[in-house]
C-alpha cells in the first residue's frame, strides 16, 4: 500500500479468507518470476498469497509490505512450510533494499493504492532505480469498467459475496458500497465482513475500507515516461491478449534499459 | 488575432493557421510570442495520440512569453452513461433555415473505444423542405479524443509546464464530480 491508511484495512488474519476465491493470477506471477533469470522482489507481498508459491517454486524472490501484520502471517505460513521468507515493512513509494533485481512486481491492483501523481511516480521510480540494466517491472491494473460503474453507483449496500473461511470452514458473508469519484478516479470501498456461526447467527464483523485511484492506459503510459521508462507493454489479461476492452485487466511490463 | 497590424494579418508570408488544417495545432510557428494562447470547445480534443497533444503543449508553451499564459477548454467525458448512447443515430440539434424555410437536423451517431479514450462521430444534417420530404444529407466524420484531469496534469508536466490550475467552467468554479468541463490554465513561469 501507499498513501492509503491502514487503519480501516482487512486484519491480516482475515485477509487470506476474503480473497481466497481470488485465482486469476497466481500462475502468470510464478510463470513471470521463473522466467525472469534473477532476483525478484515483490512489491506490496501482503500474506504471501503470491510470494509463499513462488518461493516454493524455488525463485530467489523477496518482499516488501507497508503492513507488520500482514508480513507476520506471511513468515508464519512460510515458517509452517519449511520456508525462510526475506520480507521486510516497506513503502512502495520510498523503499531501499540492498541489492538490484531482474524482476520487481506489484501484483494485485496494490499500485492503486497510489492517489496521488506524486505517490504515483515516486513508486515506479522507486521500483526502477531497484532494477537491474535490463530488468522489468510488472504490474496489474483494473481499466474502469464503465457498464460496471453505472450498475454500481445506483447501488447501496448489496451483498458481494458468500464464502467459507478455509480454515475455519464457518461461513462468511461480504457486504459492500462503493463510490466513484469520476474526476479524480476515486474509486471509495467500504466494505463489512460477517463471520457467521455454526447457526447462521453473525459471530463478528469487520470493517475493510479502502480507496484506489484507477489509471487509464494513456495516463499510466504518461507515469512510466516520467519516472524514466522508454519501453513497455500492456496486455489485456493474464494470458497475454491485446488490451482491446474496458473489462480487461492490464498487466504492465516495463524495462529498463 | 487582436495586435497584429493589417499588413501582418494579410502578408502571405506568414499566413495563421487555421484550426482545422491538418497539423495546425501541434506543428505552427508564428513569428511573435504571446501572453495568452487558447485552445478553446474541445479543439485540443482533436490530437488522437499521446505525441500529437505533446506536440500542441509543447507548440503553445514555445508561443508563450515569459510569464504567458495557456488556456484550455475541453469538455470531460467522465459520464459513463455516454456508452448507452452508441452507435445509434441521436437528435442532437434541430432548427429552422431563416434563409429557405427548410428543417435542418443534425445526427450524431457515435462509436466509443472506451480503452484508447476515442470518440468517433458520424454526422448527418438533414434537411427537409417545409412538407417534410428528404431535401439533402451531408455527412461527416470526426474523431475525438478525451482526456482526463489526472492525465491532462501529466501532459502538462511533460510538455515542460511547472504550474497550473484546472478549473470545472468558466466561472472558474472548483472541478468537481458535478462538472463536466475542464478549463485549464498553465503558465509559462
Amino acid at each position: 500500500m501507499g498513501s492509503e491508511t491502514i487503519s480501516d484495512y482487512i486484519e491480516p488474519e482475515l485477509y487470506d479468507a476474503i480473497y481466497s476465491w481470488y485465482r486469476e493470477d497466481p500462475a502468470f506471477y510464478l510463470e513471470t518470476a521463473r522466467a525472469a533469470g534473477g532476483p525478484v522482489l515483490e512489491v506490496g507481498c501482503g500474506t504471501g498469497r503470491l510470494l509463499i508459491p513462488t518461493l516454493e517454486a524455488g525463485a530467489e524472490i523477496d518482499g516488501i509490505d507497508l503492513s507488520p501484520g500482514m508480513l507476520e502471517v506471511l513468515r508464519r505460513k512460510a515458517a509452517a512450510r519449511g520456508l525462510q521468507a526475506r520480507v521486510a515493512v516497506g513503502d512502495m513509494r520510498d523503499f531501499t533494499m540492498p541489492r538490484r533485481y531482474a524482476l520487481i512486481t506489484i501484483p494485485f491492483r496494490t499500485f492503486l493504492h497510489n492517489l496521488t501523481a506524486e505517490d504515483q511516480i515516486a513508486t515506479l521510480r522507486c521500483c526502477r532505480e531497484h532494477l537491474e540494466p535490463g530488468g522489468a517491472l510488472v504490474l496489474n491494473l483494473f481499466h474502469l469498467d464503465f457498464a460496471r460503474v453505472i450498475a454500481r453507483e445506483k447501488e447501496e449496500r448489496t451483498l458481494e459475496r458468500e464464502l467459507v473461511h478455509p480454515e475455519s470452514g464457518l461461513p462468511m458473508k461480504i457486504f459492500s458500497r462503493h463510490r466513484y469519484d469520476r474526476v479524480n478516479q476515486i474509486l471509495d470501498a467500504d466494505k463489512e465482513i460477517q463471520v457467521l456461526d455454526e447457526h447462521g447467527a453473525v459471530a463478528s464483523t469487520h470493517a475493510h475500507r479502502f480507496r484506489l485511484r484507477w489509471i487509464y492506459k494513456a495516463e499510466m503510459e504518461l507515469l512510466l515516461r516520467l519516472a524514466g521508462f522508454n519501453r513497455w507493454q500492456v496486455w489485456g489479461g493474464f494470458d497475454r491478449r491485446p488490451l482491446a476492452r474496458d473489462t480487461d485487466e492490464m498487466v504492465w511490463t516495463a524495462w529498463k534499459d | 488575432m487582436e495586435g497584429l497590424s493589417a499588413g501582418e494579418l494579410r502578408s502571405p508570408a506568414a499566413p495563421l493557421p487555421s484550426p482545422y488544417d491538418d497539423g495546425a495545432l501541434r506543428d505552427f510557428s508564428l513569428p511573435r510570442r504571446y501572453t495568452l494562447v487558447t485552445i478553446p470547445f474541445n479543439a485540443f480534443l482533436h490530437n488522437l495520440t499521446t505525441e500529437d497533444q505533446l506536440a500542441t503543449l509543447c507548440r503553445c508553451r514555445d508561443h508563450l512569453a515569459p510569464g504567458g499564459a495557456l488556456v484550455v477548454h475541453v469538455s470531460l467525458f467522465t459520464s459513463p452513461e455516454i456508452l448507452s448512447s452508441t452507435n445509434t443515430p441521436i437528435l442532437e440539434l434541430e432548427t429552422v433555415d431563416p434563409g429557405t424555410g427548410h428543417t435542418l437536423q443534425h445526427y450524431d451517431t457515435r462509436s466509443i473505444d472506451a480503452v484508447n479514450q476515442i470518440q468517433h462521430s458520424t454526422n448527418e444534417v438533414r434537411e427537409l423542405d417545409r412538407d417534410g420530404p428528404l431535401v439533402s444529407s451531408r455527412r461527416t466524420e470526426t474523431a475525438v479524443r478525451w482526456v482526463n484531469r489526472a492525465e491532462f496534469e501529466l501532459l502538462l508536466r511533460v510538455a515542460g509546464f511547472t504550474r497550473w490550475e484546472l478549473y470545472g467552467g468558466f466561472r472558474r468554479e472548483p472541478l468537481d464530480v458535478e462538472h463536466q468541463q475542464m478549463v485549464a490554465f498553465a503558465w509559462k513561469d
